[in-house]
């Protein structure tokens, strides 16, 4: 190998060399200072948050790039799209610099570090070019070949990194595949519009479902299962990432550790309403401002008013509209809390149901599916959504849509105190609208009145007024009022006193005119608010039945509830039965409804009324058009209402004191969802079927969720119905069921009451001989074929429908929903409109592995591994170690 | 298959048989190179059983991964929810284990060149006859096999964590199988063999029963595991040996990488203390991002930072039985990017 020297420099050369040297160690020291300045700067600047915008703007541009390199087919294109990347940084940074040289004073940090980065630059520069130098001036060429070689295998280095950080594989190994997606996902993802771009946003409100009261506490288990599936969901949500940039995900948590939860929030949101066009907001318009800030606070709402953890899928879809999915962290894992109690005889784990990826695909790929309309047909605008009352479905309506349903009332009744209710169809709207045109022709004819009577009250304040210093108009005004003062004179006080009276009333109708004028025109801005032209246009409608289709057409399930028995201790909170009976057109209407293939929920309460019902009529007792309808279907209601033991004494104190603290019930046992087939039905009725159906199946799996108290027994679901009606299901002819259609059930200490109100001389009570007792069936789901001869007059093969009753409707009254019975109603309604695939299964099961069969707890294997393995290894090396050391030491 | 291809697929394919060729000409090259270098192999390797700092190392290596299979066991055994899904991500996952893990390579690399220049018995190093690259790549396997060894003990956490009971053997005798037993007795007569003296013959047949044994086991044994029906040899698990495998391969690999930057630092500086801290501070920008803020997941910035994480691609990947490219090709190229700056400085030596 050859080595060559350099030969001595001449001395005259040193002269040179030396002032080279100083000035090389000038450039280096400023370099080295700049790159000092340029930290200080960038950390003043950071603090200031002067980069934010920058970085910003930077983090943006990158992503357009990495997004546009992925598209990009040719290494053309990819060249073009890395050129516009740089221009883009370039404008970024010369900005800076204009900006600082605008306002030197202010943008001190930001002068520090851009002049620090420059002289560090430059001093790399002159580094380059003096190790360019030294190579071509090098008389070795070992140095040169060296120092390529080196070169060459850093860019090698480099550019394979830098490739294989875009262009990866990650090969799953695992058993069952558990972090890649199903091939037939994956295809049908393909198939994602690659211009548009889907957020997922991870919401983790460190709340889980769990069918639980707001007020109770999560054990072990709830929060052992809510981070295990928040794992997955990431687990997830990186699978989705890997698609490309088609699927971005971010990550939102309420508890994250830097407080900056809001923040991050309204960032993720503004950058999906606005975009690729969030930077330079100023050139929109602003309609188009408007439009976002309306997005976004709406995407804000959504996202905030979820009632668990959950999964939201946004993305812009046809006319520039933004849709929002939202998919629950227990639509896609299930928390089975009896089956982690039990597992390992006892000793416990968590095990969790999956439901598959495919919950989530289909919101990605259906984003701008309809939400699912639900109908709700009451008889008074009181019993409506739209009211916040304890009587009314406020709480459905808010538990329906935040899980993706939209709420339409439909008021079947026409109220008036002087005449008994009318059949009617009319909207929440139509009724609202005609109690407004009343109050606001009360309050026209008030203020007319009142301004008609200002003039008088003021010319006859003048008149008393003048009178008091004018003998001859008291005489006059004691000629006019002669009748009142029955032939007596006016005085000068008589005087007085009545024009401070007339001043008063003057100064009180002066007071109340633009009090009643306020009022009016709050009457006419809430009128404003409805559609009036439209609203007028359906209250000429006089056909009860056209007008009830119309309104139905674009339900897709109807709700029919009828809240009658809620205490029957208490008169006064009880609805009578005959108040919902519909009239022929609208039970017609719903018919049609049913015809068209769309389903129906009827929750019908006992249509029991008290002995001394006066306002009772003959046949007002006899089931209405819409319940026989229903029986055709094999629905039978119960005449009787469903008492529980534990009411007993609340029944009893009534009727002894129902003034004074009577009339107070125990509430009543939770329903069930497990029993034996057959056990419900009266005797002789054999059961449809062993098989349960889908939606008892589904609240079997909710209410696992709750698990085992501490006497070991199951917790219910909280699920309670006080007075509910039987129901029973007799198949029509020719029809079979493959399931049995009960879902609920009552519990067993319960009997069927059939005089259910306290009377002077009676308290109910269970009677062997008059009533059956529990359980009893209240709830009932099947796929019912409609009668042939619905469709005698064309012929036309009758459909499936589905259709579902429960014998209650009023337990889920009020202005807030309990979890449970949310769950219930989202179950039954996903059902009836076939989207099975959204109720839970238990087809998979997922738990953490264990190795108790090989290595018991507490064992003496166990304290082998412990101990023996565990710490017995490194203390045989220490031992070793020991012996070499001491043998190292033999001379 | 080859009948539909076009003549630039033709080419392609070509292209990437020569240079697969000429990867293995080279790797035979090299192999027999470092074959007869194997004695500076040898003293290299035995070097470490002799210094208490190699004992020091693994009793502290042991101590923790110890520590972290007693907290593994306890969590697959746990009472009530608490548990682990991945055993390896709760063992190698851990804060703990990659701050000791930081300190290891540099221990072992710290003397490797440093001592040597210090000592001045680097010139002698140098002029005897061998290239740059074989005193490089002895050293360097050298190191590689004390962190294999560093690591063998944990094999015996496997069974525990991984719930295997008692091997079973089936008297069923197919082709994979009898491969497999006669590649793994190859591998342990091959071994046995270097226990005595030979001569380069036998140093040979030893080595080429080493080499051919753990082929033909290997192969053998895939084919075996993957083929259906009763095997020869079974040991029934509980859990996911796949995880097991990835995490072992890339403990492997990461080590590699380290280990290469380490004998580089020592290679460039004359104090083992420096080159330690040195090692340990450009290992800190591959291990420091393991402990990043899981919040940022899926932002650019936390996908450059794990792709320089080492800690990351445990926990993400290699722990949870995900095979991914991006770390593979990391510590690979960083590793013998290293290696191959070592050989050039020691080259430097000569023309400086």
């Amino acid at each position: 190998m050859a080595v060559t020297t350099s030969a001595p420099a001449p001395a005259s050369a040193r002269r040179p060399r030396l002032f080279w040297s100083r000035l090389h160690f000038l450039i280096r020291l400023l370099g080295v200072t700049g790159a000092l300045f340029a930290c200080l700067g960038a950390f003043l600047a950071s603090i200031q948050g002067k980069l934010n915008q920058p970085l910003s703007d930077a983090a943006t541009a990158w992503d357009h790039y990495t997004g546009a390199l992925n598209m990009a087919g040719s290494a053309g294109e990819k060249f073009t799209q890395t050129g516009s990347f740089i221009t883009q940084l370039w404008d970024i940074v010369a900005n800076l610099g204009r900006i600082s040289l605008e306002q030197p004073r202010e943008q001190i940090a930001t002068i520090f570090l851009l002049a620090g980065a420059a002289a560090t630059l430059f001093a790399l520069l002159v580094e380059v070019f003096v190790v360019l130098c030294f190579t071509a001036t090098r008389r070795s060429a070992f140095g040169v070949n060296a120092l390529v070689q080196v070169a060459l295998a850093a860019v090698v280095l480099i550019a394979l990194n830098a490739w294989s950080f875009s262009n990866y594989l990650q090969i799953d190994c695992t058993r069952d595949r558990q972090y890649t997606l199903p091939a037939d996902v994956r295809n049908d993802l393909a198939q994602l519009d690659p211009s548009s771009q889907t957020t997922i946003i991870v919401y983790n409100r460190h709340k889980v479902f769990g069918l639980l009261s707001d007020n109770k506490l999560q054990d072990e288990y709830d929060s052992a299962a809510e981070n295990k599936v928040v794992d997955k969901v990431r687990d997830l949500v990186e699978q989705f990432r890997a698609i490309g940039p088609r699927i971005k995900v971010e990550m939102l948590d309420t508890q994250s550790r830097d407080y900056k939860y809001k923040e991050r929030l309204q960032e993720v949101i503004d950058a999906i309403v606005k975009g690729s066009n969030s930077a330079g907001e100023s050139r929109h318009d602003e309609k188009r401002l408007k439009k976002w800030a309306d997005e976004a606070a709406s995407l804000r709402k959504t996202i905030e008013d979820a009632p668990e953890n959950s999964l939201f899928f946004c993305a812009r879809g046809e006319n520039d509209k933004l849709y929002v999915q939202r998919l629950s962290f227990n639509d896609f894992y299930l928390l089975d809390k009896t089956a982690s109690q039990d597992d390992r005889d006892g000793r416990g784990n968590l095990v969790l149901l999956y439901q598959g990826v495919e919950p989530v695909a289909r919101r990605l790929l259906h984003l701008e599916e309809r939400r699912p309309r639900v109908g709700i047909a009451v008889i008074h605008p009181v019993l409506s959504s739209m009211r916040d009352h304890d009587w009314g479905l406020r709480g459905l309506r808010q538990a329906l849509e935040k899980r993706g349903f939209e709420v339409k009332d439909i008021v079947l009744k026409k109220w008036s105190q002087f005449a008994p209710p009318a059949a009617a169809a009319a909207t929440v709207d139509e009724s609202a609208l005609e109690r407004l045109d009343e109050r606001e022709r009360a309050m026209e004819n008030t203020i007319r009145n009142l301004e008609r009577a200002q003039p008088a009250l003021k010319k006859g304040f003048e008149e008393f007024q003048k009178a008091i210093t004018d003998e001859n108009k008291r005489d006059e005004l004691s000629k006019r009022y002669a009748d009142q003062l029955d032939g007596g004179k006016l005085t000068v006080q008589d005087v007085q006193a009545q024009a401070m009276v007339l001043r008063l009333n003057l100064e009180n109708l002066e007071l109340a005119l633009p009090s009643y004028r306020q009022r009016l025109k709050d009457v006419q801005d809430e009128k404003s608010k409805l559609n009036v032209p439209a609203l007028r246009e359906q209250q000429r409608m006089t056909d009860v039945q056209a007008k009830l289709s119309r309104l139905l057409d674009d339900c897709d399930v109807l709700i029919v509830p009828r809240m009658t028995l809620r205490n029957v201790a208490d008169r006064f909170e009880n609805v009578p039965g005959r108040l919902y009976n519909l009239d022929e057109p609208q039970v017609e209407a719903i018919k049609d409804f049913l015809k068209a293939g769309k389903p129906l929920l009827a929750c019908f309460g006992p249509s029991n009324t008290p002995p001394d019902d006066r306002s009772m009529r003959p046949g007002d007792d006899q089931p209405d058009g819409l319940e026989k309808l229903l029986g055709e279907l094999g629905i039978q209601f119960g005449k009787q209402t469903v008492l529980f033991f534990n009411e007993e004494d609340g029944l009893a104190e009534a009727r002894a004191d129902a003034d004074l603290g009577g009339g107070q019930l125990e509430p009543p046992p939770p329903v069930l969802f497990d029993w034996q087939p057959g056990v419900g039905r009266p005797l002789g009725r054999r059961p449809v079927s062993d098989q349960p159906n889908r939606i008892r199946r589904s609240l079997q799996l909710d209410a696992r969720a709750l698990g085992r108290d501490a006497d070991g027994k199951p917790i219910p679901l909280d699920i309670r119905i006080r007075h509910p009606r039987p129901l029973y299901y007799t198949p029509p002819k020719g029809s079979k069921l493959p399931y049995d259609p009960d879902f609920l059930m009552t519990d067993a200490r319960s009997w069927d009451e059939e005089k259910p109100f306290p009377t002077g001389d009676y308290t109910p009570h269970f009677d062997r001989n008059k009533s059956k007792p529990g359980p009893f069936p209240i709830g009932v789901a099947l796929d019912a074929e409609l009668p042939a001869s619905w469709y005698a007059s064309t012929g036309q093969t009758p459909p499936t429908v589905r259709v579902a009753a429960i014998g209650q409707g009023g337990f889920f009254t009020g202005k807030k929903l309990e979890p449970a019975d949310a769950k219930l109603f989202v179950d039954i309604l996903n059902w009836l409109l076939g989207r099975d695939e959204q109720l839970p299964v238990a087809n998979r099961v997922w738990s953490y592995p264990r190795v108790n069969d090989t290595v018991p707890p507490g064992s003496e294997t166990y304290a082998l591994w412990k101990y023996g393995v565990g710490f017995g290894l490194p203390a045989l090396f220490f031992y070793l170690g020991g012996v070499v050391w001491l043998m190292r030491r033999v001379r | 298959m080859f009948n539909n291809l076009s003549t630039r697929e033709w080419l392609t394919l070509a292209l990437v048989l020569v240079v697969l060729l000429g990867a293995a000409a080279g790797l035979l090259w090299m192999a027999i190179g470092l074959f007869r270098a194997r004695s500076l192999i040898r003293r290299e390797f035995s070097a470490y059983f002799l210094s208490p700092i190699a004992y020091v190392v693994l009793v502290v290596f042991l101590f923790v991964t110890g520590d972290l299979f007693v907290n593994t066991l306890g969590l697959l055994t746990a009472k009530g929810p608490m548990g682990t899904e991945s055993p390896m991500q709760t063992m190698f996952g851990d804060k703990l284990f990659w701050l000791v893990f930081l300190f290891i390579p540099p221990l072992l690399t710290m003397r490797l060149f440093a001592e040597e220049r210090s000592s001045g018995t680097l010139e002698m190093l140098m002029t005897a006859p061998l290239r740059d690259w074989q005193v490089v790549l002895c050293k360097y396997l050298a190191c590689l096999a004390f962190y294999a060894v560093l690591w063998l003990p944990t094999l015996l956490y496997l069974p525990a964590l991984l719930g295997a009971s008692a091997p079973v053997f089936n008297n069923v005798w197919t082709v994979e199988g009898i491969l497999f037993v006669a590649g793994l007795g190859s591998l342990l007569i091959g071994l046995v063999m270097l226990l005595p003296h030979l001569a380069t013959g036998g140093r040979l047949a030893s080595l080429v029963l080493i080499v051919g044994g753990s082929v033909a086991a290997g192969a053998g044994g895939w084919l075996h595991y993957n083929a259906a029906g009763p095997h020869l040899f079974e040991i029934p698990v509980q859990l996911d040996p796949y995880p097991v495998l990835w995490t072992y391969a890339g403990m492997f690999l990461a080590g590699a990488m380290f280990l290469a930057i380490g004998l580089l630092i020592s290679s460039l500086v004359r104090s083992q203390m420096v080159a330690a801290i040195l090692a340990l501070a450009i290992g800190l920008l591959f291990v420091g991002g393991g402990f990043w803020r899981p919040e940022l997941t899926g932002s650019n910035l936390y996908n450059f930072v794990y792709f320089f994480s080492v800690p990351l691609h445990f926990d993400r990947s290699f722990t949870r039985g995900l095979l991914d490219t991006r770390p593979l090709i990391l510590y690979g190229s960083t590793a013998l990017f290293c290696l191959f700056l070592t050989v050039r400085s020691l080259e430097s030596r000569r023309w400086q």
